[in-house]
């Protein structure tokens, strides 16, 4: 796990800056070809080590943005250049990322970071459901200025092929926002491939489907939440009347929209009982999803309020969701099982498990130190907590771990 | 074939079982080293002829009469017999406009990013100086600033390999072309204060 963020000694920053961290090498050989968009000097900030500095005291001339000392820094600078250095945690920010600072704050957020497969562009604090497992709790503030932030941060990043998330919040509430970015993303990174999670109820709106048709974007795909096969439960999850009308309606839009779909399943006490038939449900009434993934739950945010009505030991669902899994499988629809360690997923639904859980949130726990599987399985999210820790949790021998290799065919 | 000789083999064989020791596989009398372990000129490490930049690279910055020139660098080398051409650098002389005629420039991505809209109003972060690459940009001249920036990097490339001492400020001055002559000198390449695309090669700034 590699955090996201981390402090360090700002001298002279002025206003909010968005930064690409570049080393003098990758300077000297690529120069502004480091960013995928449109960028100028100005938004370089200079990986310079203490022992480059010594040796190279002209480097600070350079008409870059700023400087990133990774070390203590001794001798004192200008006063008016913008230098960081003494970070708190050194691995947090290297080169090629894409930093966030603010004025009369010591953070620095890391918005991209290179060769990571979590990168994300996150639109919205806003949401237009309330669920119950909800990790990231809705805000109900005007944050219009992500869509600028996000603008700016596709420029600066790599180019090449990667995957981005597009996330909130939901990021459909801001419609224009959102189908400006996408169209960014399509002129700037058309290599990396989009994933954007949204609860699919505004893309009821019909004008969607001719806008996502005419963007065309090569490698976009939708995640929609889908977590009954009825609209009482799916609603009450959700907290929001008329959502699972609303959802289905954008579900078929996005189809006609010709877009590829995933449908996503929180496992949790309300949703594992009726698995099967929304399984069923599925492959019955949308032929067109190209993905079904079973998910374990994050132990944060509003989960950690509702547990009692949520927390069922995944020993407890192996049933259902064995049966769930092997009906759309058989049936041509690939499936996945995401956060559910290898110990508490039967042998034979191993091949479905997924390391899904993002590399700045993922650890495994003292439990797995001795395990023979640690680097096939998913481990848990960074909020795990005993409360949350299934009966079942055990390191598997290298003999129990041969059942788990032999069944993936 | 002698009976000595399918001795031999048959203890050559012997020695790939496991049950024989590896002091019996070192007694194995086959030469080891036969004609075809010696140094041999064919076997020395390959010299890779790829350089970041290709030699028909379109470089908009070498501030060469024409394109074609690029390939004709022989001919300059009598300006490298001159006497000691680095300890007085010439002026830099602006790249001639009227005898320019790159014919057909390849859609080479310098400038990237300049058809994307820069949406106005990014009122979040200070926006940099200036933009790069907005405005008609040509394709045979290189904008003041795109040249500026080249300079920024040719000056940081020999300000690692201590050629040069000065600010880097994007301006080619006297200092910078006689640092890079001196480079040029040293590298064994034409020596003529230009950014060509042998000089950035050796520099390993890849053309933008």
């Amino acid at each position: 796990m590699l955090r996201k963020e981390t402090h360090f000694e700002i001298c002279n920053l002025t206003g909010p800056r968005l930064l690409k961290v570049i080393t003098v090498n990758e300077f000297i050989q690529k120069g502004l070809a480091v960013c995928a968009g449109e960028a100028s000097f100005h938004d370089l900030l200079l990986w310079l080590p203490a022992a480059t500095l010594q040796d190279d005291p002209q480097l600070l001339s350079l008409p870059v943005g700023g400087f990133l000392v990774p070390d203590a820094l001794t001798t004192p600078t200008q006063d008016t250049l913008l230098v960081l250095h003494s970070p708190k945690e050194l691995d947090v920010v290297q080169p090629g990322d894409v930093v966030a600072l603010t004025p009369n704050s010591t953070l620095v957020r890391v918005l991209y970071r290179r060769g990571s497969d979590s990168n994300l562009l996150f639109m919205t604090d806003r949401c237009n459901s309330l669920c119950l497992m909800c990790s990231q709790p809705p805000k109900d503030i005007d944050d219009h200025w992500h869509i600028e932030e996000n603008l700016r941060l596709i420029d600066l990043m790599d180019p090449g092929e990667e995957n981005l998330g597009i996330s909130g919040g939901e990021p459909t509430l801001y419609r224009d926002g959102l189908l400006e970015i996408l169209a960014k993303c399509k002129t700037v990174l058309p290599q990396k491939s989009l994933h954007v999670l949204s609860n699919g109820r505004l893309l009821k709106e019909p004008s969607w489907i001719e806008a996502l048709a005419a963007l065309q974007h090569p490698q976009l795909s939708w995640g929609i939440p889908l977590y009954a096969d009825n609209a009482t439960e799916h609603d009450h999850v959700v907290q929001a009347p008329g959502a699972f009308s609303e959802t289905i309606q954008g579900l078929y839009n996005l189809a006609r929209a010709k877009q590829i779909i995933e449908v996503r399943v929180v496992l949790s006490r309300l949703t594992t009982p009726r698995l099967p038939e929304l399984a069923h449900y599925v492959f019955r009434n949308l032929p067109f999803v190209r993905h079904v993934a079973l998910m374990g739950i994050e132990s944060t945010g509003l989960a950690r309020k509702h547990h009692e009505a949520l927390w069922i030991d995944p020993l407890d669902y192996q049933e259902p969701l064995s049966q769930a899994v092997y009906f759309l499988a058989n049936r041509g629809i690939p499936v996945s099982i995401y956060n559910l360690p290898l110990c508490l997923i039967p042998p034979h639904l191993s091949h479905f498990a997924r390391q899904s859980i993002s590399d700045w949130k993922n650890l495994f726990i003292d439990a797995c130190q001795q395990c023979a599987a640690i680097e096939h399985c998913s481990g848990f999210f960074k909020s795990h907590t005993d409360r949350w820790q299934s009966r079942g949790i055990h390191p598997l021998s290298i003999e129990a771990f041969g059942a788990y290799a032999r069944s993936a065919h | 074939m002698k009976l000595l000789d399918r001795w031999k083999i048959l203890m050559g064989g012997i020695s790939l079982l496991p049950m024989a020791g590896t002091a019996l596989a070192q007694a194995n009398p086959l030469p080891l080293a036969d004609a075809s372990w010696q140094p041999n000129e064919k076997l020395q490490p390959p010299v890779f002829a790829d350089t970041l930049n290709p030699p028909d690279a379109v470089n908009i910055y070498a501030a060469h009469r024409s394109h074609s020139s690029h390939r004709s660098h022989s001919s300059h080398s009598s300006h490298y017999s001159g006497s000691g051409g680095y300890s007085a650098p010439r002026y830099y002389n602006p790249p001639a406009t009227s005898t320019r005629s790159y014919t057909a420039p390849s859609t080479s991505s310098y400038g990237a990013g300049g058809a994307s809209s820069s949406s106005g109003g990014n009122t979040l972060y200070q926006q940099s100086g200036s933009t790069a690459g907005t405005g008609s940009t040509s394709r045979t001249r290189p904008t003041n600033e795109q040249k500026s920036n080249l300079v920024v990097r040719v000056q940081t490339a020999l300000t690692v390999r201590k050629y040069y001492q000065g600010a880097i400020d994007g301006l080619m001055g006297k200092a910078t072309r006689g640092a890079l002559m001196a480079f040029q000198m040293d590298s064994a390449l034409t020596v003529n204060g230009r950014m060509d695309t042998p000089t950035l090669n050796a520099l390993g700034i890849r053309i933008p």
